[in-house]
This record gives C-alpha cells, sequence and structure tokens, in this order.
C-alpha cells in the first residue's frame, strides 16, 4: 500500500484538507501537522490558499512542502478576505472529498478515518446518490484561554437542520464537515460580502438546498478548536450578523416573528461578546444601543415581548 | 444525466461585442408550488419529488416553494440541490375556536359572507406567495392540486412568471362535483374554476380528463401529463397457476370507500368454495378497515386477509397472480400501473376513471361492467381470469409494453416541454 501522505501524482486523490491561511506563522505547522499524523488510509492532498500573509507564514509551507510532497499552495496577490480564498480551495480541490481546517486548529488522528469510513458505508450501502448533499461531522472540544479543560460540543443531528442553525444550537463548522467536493460546489460560492460567518451562511444554503448533516458513530470528539475573541473586530462580526440577517431574513420570518426575533438578539448578544473581550467598549456601546431601539420597535410593533 | 441546455434564449450573443458585456446564460428557473410536504405521503408529493428531481437532474434550476408552516423534511426526500422555501410563518398564532370555525364553515355556504370570509383567509396566503416570487424569480411556477394553484395563479398577476395549474385528480371532483373536497368555501370554488383562466397552461393526467375541465376554453392551453411508473428491473410476475402454494390475488390501496373494497370481499364470498387454490391479500389502510374487518366475518370467508401497507409491494406484486382494482374512481391509477410493470394482470371496473384508461378489456386485463351489480359483475371477470390460465399469460406478457408510455424519462421530456413553451412564448 502507498503511503497515503506520500500520494502517486497521477492516482486519485480521495480527500481534499482545504487551509485558508492569513498571517498564521505561530499555528499553520501544529495545524498541517495534524493532518500529516492522520490514521487514514485514503490518499490525501493537503490544498492551502495563502490570502497575502505578511510574516513568514509562505516560508513555513515552503518547508513543509518539502517535507511532504501532497502538500499544495495557491496564493492570492493581495489580501482579499477568507471567503475569496474559500472559493479558490473549492474550485481547486481534486479529491472525491472535501474537508476544512483553520490554520489555528487541530484534528485528532483518528477523525479523517472515521468521516471517510462513514461516506464509504454510505454509498456500498445505498449507491453513490446517498451521500448526494450529505455532510459528515464529528462531535469537538472547544477550549477558551481562559479554561484548562475543553469542553465537549455535541451538535445535534436531527430532521430539524434550519432551525437549529438559525437559533444557534447547531453550532457546526465547516472543519467539522466532510463530503464530496460536489456537494460543496453545488451549494455555490462562499459570500464574498461575510468576513465571518461563513459557516452559518454557507450551511443556511446547504440545508435550503436540501442537504443533510450526519454524525459519525462515535460520540468522542474528533477535533479541538481553540476559541479565542480576542483580536478579532467586533464591528466585523457585527457587520457580518447584519448582512447574514438581512440576506436570510426571509428564512428567519418563515419561523414566526416570536423565533425571529429571539433569534436576532443572539447577533447583538454575541458581537457584543467579542467587543467586550476585545474591550472595545465604543462598540460594545454602539451595538447596545442598536439593541435597545430593536427590541423597543420590535415591542411597539408586535405588541409582544422578546 | 444532465443533459445540455440549451439557453440561448435570453443569450443573445452579438458578434462584435465583447463577450463579458453580454448577457450571460443563465439556466432556466422552475419552481414547484404545493401547499405541504412535511410528512404528507400522497400521490402528487410523490409526483412533485419525482418531477422536480428529473427536472433539476436536467440541468435546470428548481425551487418547491410550499405553504405549511412547518418547515420540516419532506416525506419523499428532494433531490439535494433544489432549494425549499416555505412561505407560511411557522407560528403565525391561531386562537383555538372550535364554535367560530364552525360558524364561519356555515357562513362560507352563503353567498354574500363567503367573499368576505375568503378574502380574510387566502388574500394573506396570496400575498406571502407573490412576496416568495418576487425574491426568488422563478420563470415558471407550477401549481400542485387545487389547495395550492388557484392562489399562485393570483399571486403571479403582473410579476413576468408564467404559471401552471396541475390537477391531480379527476377534475369532475377537483372543481366542485365533490364538496368536501378541498375548502367548502362557495367562493374557493368559484375562484378554483376561474383561476384555469389565469393561468397560462393546465395539466391533467389522462386524456379523458380534459373534456371534464369546467372552463371549455382551457382545453387549449391543456396539457395530458402522466404520472411517471418506474421501469421495474426485477423479475416479472409468475401467472401460471401453482397446485403447491397459494394462488394470491392482491389489492392494494387505502381502505375508503372510493376503493370499494366492499365489492372485492363480496365478489369473493361467491368465489371462494370453486377455487380452493387461491386467496386475496388486501394491502392498506384507512378509515374503513374495522367496518371491512366486520363485513369480512359476516360473509364468512376464510381466505381473505387485510394487510398492513408495506414498502415492499413490489416484491408482493411479483409474488402475485391477478391484481384487483374494484375502485369507483382513480385519480391516475399509480398502484395499477405498478402492477401491470411488473406483468399483473388486472381485474377492474369499466367506469372507473383513470383504470380504464390504463387497462384495455382483453389486452392487459379485464373490466367489469357494474350494471348488474357491482360485486356479481367482478366476480364473473375475477372467475374468468382465475380459471382461463392461457388468458392470464397473454394478458400479463402485454402488461409490461402497456406501461412503458409512463417511464420517468418520457413524462420528463412531457414536463420539460411545458416549460420550455411557456419561456418560449415569454420570450417571443
Amino acid at each position: 500500500m502507498t503511503d497515503p501522505m506520500h500520494p502517486d501524482p497521477c492516482g486519485q486523490i480521495d480527500i481534499t484538507v482545504c487551509i485558508p491561511v492569513y498571517n498564521s506563522a505561530g499555528e499553520i505547522a501544529r495545524s498541517v501537522q495534524s493532518i500529516i499524523t492522520q490514521t487514514t488510509t485514503a490518499q490525501v492532498e493537503i490544498l492551502l490558499c495563502d490570502d497575502g500573509s505578511t510574516d513568514e507564514t509562505r516560508a513555513i509551507i515552503a518547508g513543509l512542502q518539502r517535507q511532504h510532497p501532497n502538500i499544495r499552495l495557491l496564493v492570492n496577490d493581495r489580501n482579499r478576505g477568507r471567503p475569496f480564498s474559500r472559493n479558490r480551495l473549492v474550485a481547486e480541490a481534486r479529491g472525491r472529498y472535501l474537508t476544512w481546517l483553520d490554520a489555528d486548529d487541530e484534528k485528532y488522528p483518528e477523525m479523517m478515518d472515521r468521516q471517510f469510513q462513514m461516506l464509504e458505508r454510505l454509498v456500498a450501502e445505498n449507491g453513490p446518490e446517498a451521500i448526494d448533499g450529505v455532510l459528515v461531522f464529528t462531535n469537538f472540544h472547544w477550549l477558551w484561554p481562559s479554561e484548562d479543560a475543553p469542553k465537549l460540543m455535541t451538535p445535534p443531528e436531527g430532521d430539524h437542520h434550519m432551525e437549529e442553525l438559525l437559533n444557534a444550537r447547531f453550532g457546526g463548522y465547516l472543519w467539522l464537515m466532510m463530503g464530496t467536493t460536489e456537494t460543496f460546489r453545488t451549494v455555490g460560492p462562499f459570500d464574498t460580502a461575510l468576513p465571518r460567518l461563513q459557516d452559518l451562511d454557507f450551511f443556511v444554503r446547504f440545508v435550503q438546498k436540501c442537504g443533510r448533516f450526519r454524525r459519525i458513530e462515535s460520540d468522542a470528539p474528533q477535533c479541538i478548536y481553540y476559541k479565542d475573541d480576542r483580536a478579532r473586530g467586533a464591528m466585523q462580526v457585527w457587520q457580518s450578523w447584519c448582512h447574514i440577517w438581512s440576506k436570510h431574513r426571509q428564512i428567519f420570518n418563515a419561523y414566526g416573528p416570536e423565533n425571529a426575533l429571539r433569534w436576532r438578539r443572539h447577533h447583538y448578544r454575541v458581537a457584543r461578546r467579542f467587543a467586550k473581550a476585545n474591550r472595545d467598549w465604543l462598540t460594545y456601546w454602539f451595538i447596545a444601543a442598536q439593541e435597545v431601539f430593536f427590541i423597543a420597535r420590535a415591542r411597539a410593533r408586535t405588541g409582544f415581548g422578546v | 444525466m444532465a443533459r445540455d441546455m440549451n439557453t440561448t434564449y435570453e443569450c443573445n450573443v452579438k458578434p462584435g461585442v465583447p463577450k463579458r458585456r453580454q448577457l450571460t446564460a443563465r439556466p432556466l428557473h422552475v419552481a414547484f408550488a404545493i401547499e405541504a410536504l412535511h410528512g404528507v405521503s400522497g400521490g402528487a408529493e410523490r409526483v412533485l419529488a419525482d418531477v422536480s428531481r428529473i427536472i433539476h437532474e436536467r440541468g435546470y434550476r428548481v425551487t418547491v416553494i410550499t405553504h405549511e408552516g412547518r418547515n420540516g423534511p419532506s416525506f419523499y426526500p428532494l433531490r439535494f440541490g433544489i432549494e425549499r422555501v416555505d412561505a407560511r410563518p411557522r407560528h403565525s398564532r391561531r386562537r383555538k375556536a372550535p364554535v367560530l370555525d364552525r360558524a364561519r364553515g356555515i357562513a362560507a355556504r352563503s353567498k354574500i359572507a363567503s367573499i368576505p370570509i375568503w378574502l380574510v383567509q387566502f388574500v394573506p396566503m396570496v400575498l406571502r406567495l407573490r412576496r416568495i416570487l418576487r425574491d426568488t424569480r422563478p420563470d415558471v411556477v407550477i401549481g400542485f392540486m387545487p389547495s395550492m394553484f388557484p392562489y399562485m395563479s393570483l399571486a403571479v398577476l403582473g410579476l413576468p412568471v408564467k404559471s401552471v395549474a396541475s390537477v391531480h385528480n379527476v377534475p369532475k371532483r377537483e372543481f366542485g362535483a365533490d364538496p368536501k373536497r378541498w375548502n367548502q368555501n362557495r367562493m374557493d370554488r368559484k375562484m378554483r374554476r376561474l383561476s384555469l383562466r389565469f393561468s397560462d397552461a393546465v395539466t391533467v393526467l389522462l386524456p379523458s380528463f380534459v373534456r371534464q375541465l369546467p372552463l371549455p376554453e382551457a382545453a387549449a392551453k391543456t396539457r395530458v401529463i402522466p404520472n411517471m411508473v418506474k421501469r421495474y428491473e426485477g423479475p416479472l410476475a409468475d401467472v401460471r397457476e401453482s397446485p403447491d402454494e397459494p394462488n394470491v390475488i392482491l389489492a392494494v390501496g387505502r381502505l375508503a370507500d372510493a376503493k370499494d373494497h366492499q365489492s372485492l370481499i363480496e365478489a369473493w364470498a361467491m368465489l371462494e368454495d370453486r377455487f380452493p387454490n387461491w386467496e386475496v391479500r388486501i394491502f392498506g389502510n384507512g378509515p374503513l378497515k374495522s367496518s371491512l374487518s366486520r363485513r369480512i366475518r359476516l360473509a364468512g370467508v376464510k381466505r381473505l386477509k387485510i394487510h398492513k401497507p408495506t414498502p415492499e409491494i413490489m416484491s408482493e406484486y411479483a409474488a402475485a397472480r391477478i391484481l384487483a382494482m374494484p375502485s369507483r374512481h382513480e385519480g391516475f391509477g399509480l398502484v395499477t400501473a405498478e402492477a401491470l410493470s411488473v406483468g399483473l394482470p388486472v381485474v377492474g371496473f369499466a367506469t372507473c376513471e383513470g383504470t380504464n384508461e390504463l387497462v384495455q378489456h382483453g389486452y392487459n386485463g379485464l373490466l367489469a361492467n357494474p350494471r348488474g351489480g357491482r360485486a356479481r359483475g367482478f366476480a364473473v371477470e375475477l372467475e374468468k381470469m382465475m380459471t382461463d390460465a392461457y388468458l392470464r399469460t397473454r394478458l400479463a406478457a402485454a402488461a409490461p409494453k402497456s406501461v412503458e408510455r409512463f417511464d420517468p424519462e418520457v413524462i420528463a421530456d412531457h414536463w420539460e416541454d411545458l416549460i420550455r413553451s411557456l419561456v418560449q412564448v415569454a420570450h417571443d
């Protein structure tokens, strides 16, 4: 058997791992290493897209490429934002299946093997059409910098994906997902107007197009997300939430005004949390003031408490 | 599968103009609208899932619009890539008021009160559908059944969207002959008929249904598009009589009045003693279950059993000798068509719409005359079929070929043709 991390250049690639990178010199080696050490026997391609980094990121990637020939690098001419990089990655992926990793997170060694086996099993049991529009996800660890032990996160696997996405119960991320490359292409390109929250926008469109999430058979966490609200512009987060709200307003409204308004308040809360973590009090109070105005207007219009 | 689509209708490539400045071709956008899909396992819902699947496979952009306020998954899974939109807000608050509902139901039968009641009930729905159409901008919207197309035909007024009214049952019953079907409001019945005038095209399932439409002028824009019947790939039914195992007469269908299983029970009571190697199996569930069980007991028949519906119905067809179809009327007769595709000869009634179009007497089945009593007529034809092994084999041999015209690809061609003709008219 050939070494999966050194695939035959003419052979078929099973999985492409897409990693958008921007100024991640400190973390990129650790993330890529978590792919290299995967136990899977599938042929893996690691596809990175450097979004115009100004630190040593590219030199580090070049070093990794010398050791691991299955790493391929795309370079943007300038910093064009993460959605643009993601679109390039999806377009360039050569694997049958596609999964993601962000430059500062890690996959545990068995993650890709379990997801790959599950997809292959679905095909063997029900034919190739069974995985059209299926994204296979896992439970994950979530670690705040202030905490010692990671928290186990278990996104629910039910029939009402859209509701769970909109009310934030699902809490899934792109790097939890593996599906056919065609599935990612069918959903359509990532929205370049969204510097943040591309995952949510993508999943909403995915579910709207009759996509389904399936959990792997194991409940054990398969990767770790180093959660950190610092050094991330709260205003950017806030604007992304506003974009999501206006873009998918019709879908929010389909769940009734009470739910739509309750879920909208969650957007305010998250944006305020980012502002607080960054001690950006101007943005914090700006968002808080808007929230007060929003609640007052909603009460006046509909006459119920939100 | 994905056929190359000719989308030049809005891609007027002009020589000399840089390509990027010309309009880019986009796939035609077709919307299918139906009242509900979540947990609804009816025939029309299945047709919608099948047709939308093939149309999407052929490269069209497809949106499915519902107005159910539940946003749950469809009973028949839709193909990945088809967009699903629910127009009705989920928790729109509605007080439970049975007395008020009752009073409204009575008032809706009066000439004058029915108008404001209809307006209050349906104008919000029309406006919601209209908003969805404005947001999604389909080229053609196909409204399924009278619970959707009357409102859809109003929602498209003034928008650059062509609307199709798709009738999935016997039109006579859909447009008022059966007052308990659909909304019982007088105004709604009138709007149902009027919507045929507004719609750009109408579809019915069988040729004889065209002249049943309440609007004679509608015939010109009506197309006959039957349901799809999947080609059966497994071994065909062996209809020769077996001395060892029971020879099964199969009946499949909801245990409801329209399916008239009672006539089958009475007919079998006349025949059972003379045919010890034969038995009847009815697969179905429904409101008449206990009353039919009582009738079976009263008739004293031993070899007639009612079974629960099974997902493995195709293998039941393949193991049977005859399909008994005693229905009074059928919207299309999917059971009959499926049984024929497995090579099972059918016994039905000559007066049953649906059955009498799928079954030709003496070619792929036998049609009973109900004049001298439904049970007696049915028993005569059933007996003929059971005793004459040569006849059974001959009819069985012709059966699969007789439903080839309902092949999914052929039916999808009809739908595609309809969609293209409407868009072509719009473009011209």
